[in-house]
């Protein structure tokens, strides 16, 4: 596993075009399932997640970004657009510095 | 004003000096930990919002492309093409440490395009596709390195932040306040000390000098009084 990708059946279908492997899941038992097997493997690779799944596993989600083991994750938009207003990094930064430390341009 | 509960003794003085100079010292290098961090974060967010742009561009464009080709050929049939593709992407993971936080590094070697399928059954879209997604893959797992760093990172200064304050605010000014009281404690006993001692002296010295007045001064001071009646 290099690249695999958790989401909506269409999302996966195109990245299956770049060559990653994919679960295609439509609810929240299926995503915690495919997420776990994905996790547990622990192996170098980076693991895609579409927001959907990203905003219904957010805690685990939350709970392996901070384990700091591969796979590594990020997220990317379903291909039907993005879905409402998400937290950014530059947020979480925020959050973190107590101040905001650049500019918005 | 704050105090630790304590008795003001010399040893408890001597023992919260210590404990105030560990403070001071755990604070100035935890101060220094954050500023570390600070920048950090603030290189890594240039790279960030560099990437992030560059996949902003790319995603849309292979969405876009694939929203098409979809609307083309059809969900199905696009599957069973992409059922046959496949690329050797490899992905080796490291750890670097950054004040003390482990920090992933991503090195991505991206399977480079190939035609993978017969051209008969399909269009230029599905090769669009396939070149588009790629070019959005090779970005996503560049992302991925940084974002993993960052929430790391800030998560770690969240942290650090709140140690600082925790000394900054309530160790050391409780250690100072407790040291002040203590001092002024043992200062107080010690005038109290001074002053009995003073009261013990002046009594003996008067326990001392009344034989002697007896003996020298009452027959030269008492006889004249003696023979003035």
């Amino acid at each position: 596993m290099a690249y695999h990708i958790i989401g909506d059946q269409d999302t996966v279908l195109g990245y299956r075009f770049a060559g990653v492997t994919g679960d295609a899941v439509d609810n929240e038992e299926d995503a915690r399932e495919a997420f776990t097997k994905a996790v547990a493997s622990r192996k170098p690779g980076v693991l895609l997640l579409t927001e959907a799944v990203a905003d219904m596993l957010e805690e685990e989600v939350t709970a392996h970004r901070l384990a700091a083991v591969p796979p590594y994750l990020t997220i990317v938009q379903d291909i039907w657009g993005p879905r409402g207003k998400r937290r950014s990094l530059q947020e979480l930064i925020d959050e973190a510095v107590g101040i905001r430390i650049v500019r918005d341009e | 004003m704050s105090r630790l509960n304590v008795a003001p003794t010399k040893s408890n003085q001597l023992i919260l000096k210590r404990s105030l100079q560990i403070a001071t010292g755990g604070f100035t290098l935890l101060e220094q930990k954050r500023e570390i961090l600070v920048m950090e974060l603030m290189r890594l967010l240039d790279r960030v919002k560099q990437v992030q742009a560059e996949l902003a561009v790319r995603r849309q464009k292979a969405y876009a492309t694939l929203r098409q080709a979809l609307a083309y050929n059809g969900y199905h049939h696009l599957r069973n093409i992409a059922g046959g593709i496949h690329y050797d992407h490899q992905i080796k993971t490291s750890t670097r440490i950054t004040a003390g936080v482990r920090i992933p590094t991503i090195t991505i070697r991206q399977g480079q395009f190939q035609s993978q399928f017969g051209f008969a059954s399909t269009d230029s879209l599905v090769d669009q596709t396939m070149v588009d997604f790629l070019d959005l893959l090779e970005t996503a797992g560049r992302l991925a390195e940084l974002e993993s760093s960052v929430w790391l990172l800030a998560r770690e200064l969240k942290k650090t932040q709140r140690r600082v304050n925790a000394l900054e605010q309530i160790f050391i000014p409780n250690y100072k306040d407790t040291l002040r009281y203590i001092a002024e404690a043992l200062e107080s006993k010690e005038l109290d000390s001074f002053f009995t001692m003073k009261m013990v002296k002046k009594k003996l010295a008067k326990a001392d000098e009344e034989p002697s007045d007896d003996a020298v001064e009452t027959p030269g001071a008492g006889l004249p009084q003696a023979g003035t009646l």
